[in-house]
């Protein structure tokens, strides 16, 4: 009889094969290499078998309903065509959320017309925090974005896998990258800009 | 809705009846967590991968056709999620077998055993294991998880992993032998740390 092959070693390892079963035995009891390599596979069982854990009772998912799912496939589709419509808004003074159950908006730039020099400072400058915080609002919807269409096109890829998935990850992360340099430079303009017209307002305030 | 079959219950869920796939959602998810978890090792990400894996099977359901059994469809999904998971994560940290060397067993445990195989359970850290799993190439790692773990038959993890019995064994047998070689490592490592 020949040695045996990995898939007789692993019926005998398994039980798994009914009629050969004392044919194999034998030919295991009399063959040292065969034995060598019965023996390794046993300690790898072995092995693998200390690291079989009991899963804690901790963890239960939830939400795991019809509904919850239904829900949450609307949002997706919505975020894709939402995000970038909110962007824009976002820029031309709204403010924009973003959270699980999807964006919302307000208007943010509240102009109370300015009465004395002062005032017109104080507004500058409110002005100048309200950008900010639009501007990161406005990352953060797009870095939402950017993660929304990576993890839609991970599912699409589950039946296609031929891509790999790794480089297309790091393409993401690069684009992100990219997302925030812009960010930052469009920032450093803003407050320069801002800057100047704040310090027109005080050289104005102190000639008059 | 709990006594029907699969098949029905996947039928109805497909027709937009709610109960019928919260039936199966019960039926399924602790499996699915329990499977989950042996893969990842993680309470968060086994749950995350849970949310992610049923929300697949929801979008992707009227495309079942009952081509296979709907567990088995099911079990495709949840193993392709979890082999996606870890080749994301290997992309940031290469695991590898140095990092096994590494971990040692108690050098203060100097028990003196007759019967290596009776004892090797509770000697072996956990954690050098989990490693071990980890380093597994990803077809041997859903195999060995399966099957040790889960404990299905060859049939059932064919069918689950579309591929034939014989390459499902012949997996199986290179993920044993490598763990194996690095068992035997470890035991070399401790006698000569005496
Ligand atoms: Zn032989």
């Amino acid at each position: 009889m020949k040695h045996l092959n990995e898939e007789q070693l692993i019926d005998l390892l398994f039980d798994s094969a009914d009629d050969e079963q004392p044919e194999l035995r034998a030919h295991l009891a009399e063959c040292e290499p065969c034995r060598g390599r019965f023996t390794l596979i046993q300690s790898g069982l072995t092995f693998a078998q200390a690291g079989k854990m009991e899963v804690p009772q901790n963890i239960t998912p939830i939400g795991l309903n019809y509904r919850s799912m239904a829900r949450k496939t609307w949002t997706n589709r919505f975020l894709l065509a939402a995000a970038a419509v909110f962007i824009v808004f976002s820029i031309l003074g709204f403010r924009v959320d973003y959270n699980r159950e999807g964006f919302s908006m307000s208007f943010s730039v509240l102009g109370a017309v300015p009465k004395t020099q002062n005032e017109q400072v104080e507004v500058l400058q409110e002005q100048l925090v309200a950008m900010e915080k639009r501007l990161f609002d406005a990352m953060a919807v797009q870095n939402q974005m950017a993660y929304a269409q990576l993890s839609d096109r991970l599912e699409n890829y589950e039946y296609e896998r031929a891509v790999e998935l790794s480089e297309f990850s790091r393409q993401i992360e690069s684009n992100l990258h990219q997302v925030d340099r812009d960010n930052e430079i469009m920032m450093a303009s803003y407050r320069t800009q801002i800057g100047k017209m704040l310090e027109t307002q005080k050289v104005k305030g102190r000639i008059q | 809705m709990n006594q029907l079959m699969d098949v029905e219950l996947v039928q109805l869920a497909q027709e937009g009846k709610s109960e019928a796939f919260d039936a199966l959602v019960k039926r399924y998810q602790n499996k699915v967590t329990q499977l989950v978890y042996r893969y990842v090792h993680d309470n968060d990400t086994a749950l995350d991968l849970v949310q992610d894996i049923f929300f697949k099977i929801f979008r992707n359901l009227g495309r079942f056709k009952g081509e296979c059994a709907f567990s088995t469809w099911m079990y495709r999904i949840a193993v392709n999620d979890c082999i996606d998971h870890t080749r994301r994560l290997k992309v940031r940290q290469e695991t590898s077998l140095d990092q096994l060397a590494e971990v040692g067993f108690d050098a203060q445990d100097t028990r003196k055993e007759a019967d290596v195989w009776a004892s090797v359970q509770e000697r072996i850290d956990s954690a050098m294991v989990r490693q071990a799993l980890e380093s597994l190439p990803n077809d041997q790692r859903s195999v060995l998880v399966l099957k040790v773990f889960e404990e299905m038959t060859f049939e059932q993890i064919a069918s689950i992993l579309g591929e034939p019995i014989s390459t499902i064994k012949s997996r199986l047998y290179k993920a044993l032998e490598l763990l194996g070689r690095q068992f035997r490592q470890q035991q070399f490592l401790e006698r000569f740390k005496k």
